[in-house]
C-alpha cells in the first residue's frame, strides 16, 4: 500500500494506476509509487481489536506509519 | 752471171749444180728481172657543166590493142551411174588420174548436191562395225554413262563413273550433299577419293575498303571497327578534349564514335578534336556544353557515344545513368511525405504499406510513437512506455502490441491520451477511464487521431 499524507490526511494511491499530471502509470510498482511522491504505508494495527482506537501517522522519509492511539 | 737454184750451209747450187762455197766477201749477182707491169691508169678529169634542159617533146600516139588471150582449162568430174564409176576430166587435154570405182549406193554412200560435178559425202554410223564399211567410225571412244548414288559413307572402293553424295548434315532443297569421286592418281598410281568443288580464295581482291571514311579493310585483312573506340586524357578544365582515332581519314556527317574520357570535365563549352580535324562543339541536345552537363556527357571511366552532324558532336548517351542513383526512401520519408529528392522505392516498404514495423522492443522500452508504425513484440514485458507524438494530425495512426506476463505490465501512457469506449480492461482511476492490462493477456494497442484528441483502445485476447 502506498500513500499520501495530504494536510495530515492520509490518502492511498490507487493500486490500478497512478494519474499524474502528464502520465497515467497502470499497474504502478514501488518505484512508481515512490516517484511520484507516494510512500509506502506500514500499518501497525492494534491487537486488541475491541477496544477503540484513533489513528496517528508518522511519516518518515520513505514510509507512513499508521499507529494507533487507544482512546 | 751465175743462176742459183740452190742453198746448202754456205755453199750455193747453181744452174749447172755446181756448188759454190760462200765467201761472205764474195757478193753473188743475180740474172736481170722481167719487165714491170704497166702503171695504173690515170684518174677522171672533173665533170663539166651541167647543159641548158631541152623542151618537152610530144606526146606519142596510142598503142595498138592487145590480143586476146587463151581461154582456160575446165576440170569436171562425171559420174557414170551405169558403172559407178568417177571419172575426171578436162577441156585442155591434160591428163587426168584413172576412174574411181565408187561402192554401191546402198553402202551408205551419199551424193553431193551440186551440179552433178561435185563430191561424194559419206554418213557416219556409230553403230558400223564393218570396218572395211565407209560409214564405219575408226577409233570411236569409249563412252561411260555416269551415275549418282547417295550414301550414307563412302565406300573403301568406289565406282569411277559414280559420283557419290553423302549427306552433309543441312536441311533443305539444296546443298544438302558433298560430292566424291573415285579418280587414278597418276602420281601414285592408285585410286583414291576426290570431293568436288572449288574453294576460291578472294582475299587478294578486297585490299583497302572505307565506309565513311573509316576504314573496314586494309591490307586484305577485315578491320571492321564501325565504331570507332578512344579514351581521352584530356584535363577536366581544358576545353579542346583531344581524341585520337588513326583509323578514320575522313570526318564526314554520320559519324559515330566512342570515348571514354579519363578524367570529368569541369568546363562548360567544350569541344571534341579528333585527330587533325577542327575542334567540334560538343552539344547536349541542342544545348552546347554547360558547367551542369560538362560533367554528364564528359564522365571519367564512362564510354559516350557521340554523332558527328558536320558541325558539332552531338552527345548520344552513355551506359551510366548520373543522376539515377538514388538512395532509398525511408519509412519515415514515405510518412512524412516531405521529401522532394530522388528517391528508391524498397520492394519490402511497398509490401508493407507505408507502415514502419519495429518488430522488437525492449521489456520496459519507452516509444515514441511514430505515425504510420507498428511496434510490436512477441516476448512478455513488465513494462512499458508510450510517448505521445508531436504534433500529430488527423491522419496519425499507430499500433503498440505486447504481451503482458504473469504480473501484470506496467503500462504507461501519456494522460493526455483519451481511453475510447469498448477498450478492454479499463478502470476507472480518479474518475479517469484507464486502460489497465491484465496478467498473462496479449493486446493490440491502437493509438489514433481525430483532430482533436489523441485516443487509446485496446483489445486482448
Amino acid at each position: 500500500m502506498y500513500g499520501k499524507l495530504i494536510n495530515g490526511k492520509l490518502e492511498y494511491a490507487s493500486t490500478k494506476a497512478i494519474i499524474t499530471g502528464e502520465l497515467i502509470i497502470t499497474n504502478p510498482q514501488r518505484e512508481d509509487y515512490l516517484a511520484n511522491g507516494y510512500k509506502e504505508i506500514i500499518n501497525n494495527a492494534p491487537k486488541d481489536a475491541e477496544k477503540e482506537y484513533e489513528e496517528e501517522y508518522e511519516e518518515q522519509e520513505d514510509k507512513i506509519i499508521i499507529n494507533y492511539k487507544e482512546v | 752471171m751465175v743462176k742459183v737454184v740452190g742453198q746448202d750451209n754456205n755453199t750455193v747450187i747453181t744452174a749447172d749444180n755446181s756448188k759454190v762455197l760462200l765467201d761472205p766477201t764474195i757478193i753473188l749477182r743475180g740474172e736481170k728481172g722481167e719487165d714491170g707491169a704497166n702503171g695504173l691508169p690515170g684518174k677522171d678529169g672533173l665533170p663539166g657543166k651541167d647543159g641548158i634542159d631541152g623542151k618537152d617533146g610530144r606526146d606519142g600516139k596510142d598503142g595498138r590493142d592487145g590480143v586476146d588471150g587463151k581461154d582456160g582449162i575446165s576440170f569436171w568430174i562425171e559420174y557414170d551411174e551405169k558403172t559407178n564409176t568417177l571419172t575426171f576430166k578436162n577441156d585442155g587435154g591434160l591428163k587426168t588420174p584413172n576412174p574411181i570405182k565408187l561402192p554401191s549406193k546402198d553402202k551408205g554412200w551419199g551424193y553431193g548436191a551440186g551440179s552433178g560435178k561435185g563430191g561424194v559425202t559419206a554418213q557416219s554410223d556409230w553403230n558400223q562395225t564393218d570396218k572395211h564399211a565407209v560409214d564405219y567410225i575408226k577409233n570411236k571412244p569409249t563412252i561411260h554413262n555416269v551415275s549418282f548414288k547417295i550414301v550414307d559413307e563412302l565406300p573403301a572402293v568406289g565406282n569411277s563413273w559414280t559420283i557419290y553424295l553423302v549427306p552433309n548434315g543441312k536441311e533443305g532443297q539444296s546443298d544438302k550433299y558433298v560430292e566424291w569421286i573415285f579418280v587414278y592418281d597418276e602420281a601414285t598410281q592408285t585410286f583414291a577419293w576426290e570431293e568436288l568443288g572449288i574453294e576460291y580464295d578472294l582475299s587478294g581482291y578486297l585490299t583497302d575498303v572505307k565506309v565513311n571514311g573509316i576504314s573496314v579493310v586494309a591490307n586484305g585483312v577485315a578491320n571492321i571497327s564501325l565504331f570507332p573506340y578512344a579514351s581521352s586524357t584530356t584535363a577536366a578544365a581544358t576545353v579542346e578534349k583531344e581524341v585520337s582515332i588513326p583509323s578514320i581519314t575522313e570526318l564526314n556527317a554520320g559519324q559515330i564514335i566512342i570515348v571514354t574520357p579519363t578524367v570529368t570535365s569541369t568546363v562548360a563549352n567544350s569541344t571534341i578534336k579528333l585527330n587533325d580535324f577542327p575542334a567540334y562543339p560538343m552539344k547536349y541536345g541542342a544545348a552546347a556544353i554547360t558547367t551542369s552537363t560538362d560533367s554528364v556527357v564528359w564522365y571519367a571511366n564512362y564510354p559516350a557515344w557521340w554523332y558527328f552532324d558536320g558541325e558539332s558532336w552531338v552527345f548520344l548517351g552513355h551506359g551510366y545513368d548520373y543522376n539515377s542513383t538514388y538512395s532509398s526512401m525511408s519509412v519515415a520519408e514515405m510518412i512524412a511525405g516531405t521529401v522532394t529528392s530522388n528517391r528508391s522505392l524498397r520492394a519490402d516498404y511497398l509490401k508493407n504499406g507505408t507502415y514502419g514495423v519495429v518488430t522488437a522492443y525492449n521489456s520496459g522500452a519507452s516509444i515514441t510513437l511514430s505515425d504510420k508504425y507498428l511496434y510490436n513484440n512477441t516476448s512478455n514485458i513488465t513494462a512499458l512506455t508510450l510517448v505521445a507524438p508531436s504534433s500529430p494530425d488527423v491522419r496519425f495512426l499507430a499500433q503498440v502490441n505486447f504481451s503482458s506476463g504473469s504480473t501484470a505490465a506496467t503500462f504507461t501512457y501519456p494522460a493526455t491520451f483519451k481511453v475510447l469506449e469498448g477498450c478492454d480492461d479499463v478502470q476507472y482511476v480518479a474518475g479517469v477511464r484507464t486502460f489497465v492490462p491484465l496478467a498473462n493477456k496479449r493486446y493490440q494497442v491502437f493509438i489514433e487521431n481525430d483532430g482533436v484528441n489523441t485516443v487509446l483502445f485496446a483489445k486482448g485476447v
